[in-house]
């Protein structure tokens, strides 16, 4: 299902990590708020997200409610984080900064590719890193190269003792075969 | 269980004076103080208490364990509890000037791992991206290769690539595998040689089989039955030794000489008159033989008689019967004649020295006269003449004048011949009857000498003079002789007669004897001829078989077989010849063989063993590949899909706005060192500058805090701790808010535990509302540090626990 908006793209993604919308209009600390969305981070999260529409010709009154928000938290004495996701065209810098002195602003404005999106909401985003376990070149700790002879074998057991021990017994294995046939040849050479 | 810091007492420590005891036991401890209060020193201690080191102070002061106590002490003392998968442990730590007493808590690869994953200090965040991007020594892994490696267990890869560098190139193995060097010089070497050998051995083989063809014909010539020995040479050598035509040739050569012998005399035995019959000649000897003793009986007789006279007379020891009477005719008239001539010659010269005796007689006579003549007319004048003529002669030279110088008289006195004319020619009459006395003595000499000699000649002529007896004696023998002379002249005749009767008579007599003999002769040669022929192998003789056909056909015969046999000799000699030199080449073959295969050997054990060295290093250079290979996969995930990814992700969090995102370049070439660099990556992709270059003083020090974040969370966290000294430098609200959100997903998403030193109080404020405990159990400590009047450092700490909020209406 394609989003037609940004505000529901930013709304589809959170909720997919877990966010979960909340019906419009919201009520903090007892005075309701309505906004383009609002989310409430899960998962032992306690972020309230809000998505702001901007750039319609009310940015001033957007930037109030979000103020509204914060300072209703504040009075209510809670430790919520804020995060304002301002959609739509930027807002100016007066704004912007004032948003952001009372909660964290992500600025999504157009519509984005999902890569994009990811980007500008990644501080909200739960942190994808590779998983060290699922990684059959890292799960060992030992790095060596699978071997299908005896001799490459026993090089690569060598290599755990250390450099001088692998070019000891390459050069031992180079020298072995001549062990015989030079000793029979005696000193005719 | 979490591994987890318990809880710190400080007393006395680098900036810290005094006492200072908190609980760090919280997924999230904020520490504030202002500037000089001690927040570095508190996580000094930590990581002092953990790791025994400070690498933040010992990279700028080498004596900094010396500023370790707080310097109004001189003491201090470091505690930590810990809560480790092994259970609580308590690490004390006394610090003096002299040093630190005491062990830390981690050791070995945990204590790296803390010091480079776990700790960020403010020292280190300023210097992360240089750290990270420059080798930290000359020599050595930088931090970053230790970070790969440590991540992957690279130094068994980097051992197996460094370990297998002489496999990559032959000439690296001269010297640690001269034995690979030295076959690979000798394989060209051996294998010309060997092809060199081989064409020798296959050109004796040639001689071989040409010394054999020609064996082959000579054995032929000696039985061709040995020529099935040909392979065999000990048994032919032996048989053409033990069987020999020296024997047999030797008996044919006897044979021969005896046919030869044989047949000579035969030939004398059937000579010309070998076929005049016995009898013949014994009636032609008596015939002879009587005819000589009646010539003997008459004539023959008479004429002994007269040679028997003579030669008694004579003494002639000769008998006639010895020599032809002839001769002996001639001898004795010869003797005859001689003994004549002898008796008349004396005799003669008898009556001639009588006559001459006479002579000498008279002859002595008128010489006797002469001389008595002569004496007489010389006289003793002789001398008296000479004398006074000298003496006249030395007074001519005083003559003067006429005056005389003996008497002194004047000569014209006496005479008118002048002195001196008359003393010279008184001279000249006494010189002249000089000379004829002279002549005369001299003539009275000459005649006594031949008187003298006259006497002489009759002495002898005396002496020679024959008695009368014997003269009668001889006219006697002279007249005898003459007559037998006289006798045996007229008997010449007869003694030819005789002469030749006797010849006659003996040559018959031989001629008998010799046909005596004869008959003997030729049976005693039909027996040899027939034993000959039985030695020859022939049959015997017939007694009809003529024996000079016999012989020639048993001298062919054997000449034949003495041919053939030395035709068969010279065989056997060339054959023993041709297989001495066979043998030599035999025994050349086979040593030549011999060597030939040993050398084979010896090479192919060489080409084997460096086939199998060259197979082993090729396994070596595959095992190379396979680790670079391997390696590079490795190097390129690490880079790409961890360490990249990660800080990317990071980086993206904290400055959502910034274009370019730092990066490690990938190395271009995954050696065994890491040449990593620094690089921005647009956004859209493509690569900008070195992010210090390309990216604000505040990005960049979020890039360092981010990359260190990055490497915390890149791998297995063996400590799932990050203390970070005062990290929000030069960051705007913005970056704050974005930090202050990434920390609380480290906490809450990947269970990091998160000590954090703030100095700004608003900060401090906000960052303990953003990471509030979310849930029941969740805990957040906040550290308030500061100083007392008396420079003291207070400490309080205080926990926050979970408070419901109904902020929001559900």
């Amino acid at each position: 299902m394609m989003a037609t908006t940004p505000a529901e793209q930013v709304v589809r993604l959170l909720a997919e990590a877990g966010y979960r919308p909340q019906k419009m209009p919201i009520k903090v600390g007892g005075i309701d708020f309505d906004f383009t969305a609002a989310l409430l981070g899960g998962n032992h999260s306690t972020d309230l997200v809000l998505v702001v529409e901007m750039g319609t010709g009310l940015d001033k009154r957007a930037r109030q409610k979000v103020e509204g928000v914060a300072r209703a938290l504040d009075v209510m004495g809670s430790r919520r984080p804020l995060t304002t996701v301002v959609v739509g065209s930027r807002p100016s810098a007066e704004d912007l900064s004032g948003m952001a002195r009372v909660c964290r602003v992500l600025p999504v404005e157009h519509l984005l590719d999902e890569a994009d999106l990811r980007n500008r909401l990644a501080v909200l985003l739960p942190l994808r890193l590779p998983d060290p376990a699922a990684d059959d070149v890292l799960a060992g700790g030992d790095a060596v190269p699978e071997t299908h002879d005896e001799m490459s074998a026993a090089l690569v057991a060598a290599s755990l003792r250390g450099e001088a021990a692998v070019a000891r017994l390459l050069h031992s294995l180079v020298a072995e075969p001549f062990a015989e046939a030079w000793h029979d040849r005696g000193g005719s050479s | 269980m979490t591994s987890a810091i318990e809880h710190l007492t400080v007393e006395d420590f680098r900036s810290i004076r005094g006492h200072v005891s908190l609980s760090l036991d919280a997924p999230v401890v904020l520490i504030h103080g202002q500037n000089g209060t001690g927040k570095t020193s508190l996580m000094a201690a930590i990581e002092l208490a953990l790791t025994g080191d400070v690498p933040s102070m010992s990279r700028v002061e080498p004596d900094y364990l010396k500023y370790l106590p707080h310097q109004a002490v001189g003491t201090g003392s470091v505690r930590l509890r810990t809560r480790m998968a092994g259970g609580i442990g308590e690490t004390s730590l006394k610090v003096t000037s002299a040093g630190v007493e005491g062990a830390p808590a981690l050791g070995g690869r945990l204590a790296r791992f803390y010091g480079e994953r776990c700790y960020l200090s403010q020292a280190t965040l300023g210097r992360l991206l240089e750290i990270y991007e420059a080798p930290d020594g000359k020599s050595g892994p930088s931090a970053l290769q230790r970070f790969v490696k440590d991540l992957l267990g690279l130094d068994r890869l980097d051992a197996l690539t460094d370990g297998l560098r002489t496999a990559g190139n032959v000439l690296r193995l001269r010297e640690p595998v001269p034995q690979y060097a030295a076959a690979k010089d000798e394989i060209p070497r051996l294998r010309d040689r060997l092809r060199a050998d081989r064409a020798g051995v296959a050109a004796s083989e040639a001689d071989l089989e040409l010394a054999k063809e020609q064996l082959r014909l000579f054995i032929a010539g000696i039985d061709e039955g040995l020529t099935i020995l040909l392979d065999d040479r000990e048994r032919l050598a032996q048989r053409l030794k033990e069987q020999s035509e020296e024997p047999s040739l030797l008996q044919q050569a006897r044979l021969r000489r005896r046919i030869a012998v044989a047949m000579e005399e035969w030939g004398v035995l059937s000579g010309a008159d070998a076929m005049i019959a016995l009898t013949v000649v014994q009636a032609e000897h008596r015939a002879n033989d009587s005819a000589l003793r009646a010539w003997r009986d008459g004539v023959g007789g008479e004429l002994e008689n007269v040679l028997g006279h003579i030669g008694r007379a004579l003494g002639i020891a000769e008998n006639p019967a010895d020599v032809t009477y002839q001769h002996a005719c001639r001898v004795a008239s010869a003797r005859v004649d001689a003994e004549v001539a002898r008796c008349t010659e004396v005799l003669n010269g008898h009556d001639i020295d009588h006559t001459r005796l006479e002579q000498i007689a008279s002859d002595i006579r008128s010489g006797q006269a002469r001389l008595a003549l002569l004496d007489r007319s010389v006289g003793e004048s002789v001398g008296v003449a000479q004398q006074l003529a000298r003496a006249l002669t030395q007074v001519v030279p005083h003559v003067h004048e006429d005056d005389c110088p003996v008497c002194g008289r004047n000569f014209r006195e006496v005479s008118s011949v002048p002195l001196a004319a008359h003393l010279s020619r008184r001279i000249a009459a006494l010189t002249q009857e000089a000379g004829r006395l002279e002549a005369v003595a001299k003539d009275r000499s000459t005649t006594a000498s031949a008187l003298l000699q006259a006497e002489r000649e009759r002495d002898a002529v005396s002496g020679r003079l024959v008695e009368d007896g014997v003269r009668d004696a001889l006219k006697e023998r002279r007249a005898t002789l003459s007559e037998a002379r006289l006798a045996l002249e007229s008997r010449m005749v007869e003694a030819a007669e005789g002469d030749r009767l006797r010849s006659k008579a003996q040559a018959s007599e031989k001629r008998l004897a010799e046909f005596a003999g004869r008959d003997n002769a030729v049976s005693t040669l039909r027996e040899i001829a027939s034993d000959l022929a039985v030695q020859a192998g022939e049959a015997p003789l017939g007694t009809d078989d003529a024996i000079g056909d016999a012989l020639s056909q048993l001298a062919s015969t054997v000449a034949q077989r003495e041919a053939s046999l030395a035709e068969r000799q010279e065989s056997r000699r060339k054959a023993t010849l041709a297989l001495v030199s066979l043998r030599a080449i035999d025994a050349k073959l086979k040593s030549a063989r011999e060597a030939l295969e040993t050398q084979q050997r010896a090479f192919d054990r060489l080409e084997k063993a460096k086939d199998e060295a060259d197979r082993r290093i090729e396994l070596a250079k595959g095992l190379i590949r396979t680790v670079n290979e391997s390696r590079s996969r490795i190097v390129r995930k690490v880079f790409d899909e961890r360490l990249n990814a990660v800080w990317r992700e990071l980086f993206i969090r904290l400055a959502p706005e910034e274009p370019f995102v730092p990066a490690f370049a990938m190395p271009s070439r995954i050696g065994t060192v890491m040449e990593a660099k620094l690089e921005t990556i647009y956004r859209q992709g493509r690569k900008g500058g070195n992010p210090k270059a390309m990216l604000s003083a505040g990005n960049l020090n979020t890039a360092a805090l981010t990359l260190f974040l990055a490497l915390n969370l890149s791998v297995e966290p063996d400590l799932p701790w990050l203390l970070i000294d005062d990290p929000v430098q030069n960051m705007d609200d913005v970056h704050i808010s974005q930090f202050a959100a990434l920390l609380r997903t480290l906490k809450r998403q990947h269970g990091r535990r998160v000590v954090l030193a703030v100095h700004d109080r608003a900060l401090f404020e906000y960052l303990a509302l953003e990471l509030s405990p979310t849930f029941v159990g969740d805990r957040l400590i906040k550290v308030e540090l500061g100083r007392s009047m008396h420079g003291e450092t207070t400490c309080s700490w205080e926990p926050v626990i979970y408070e419901e909020d109904n902020a929001i209406a559900a």
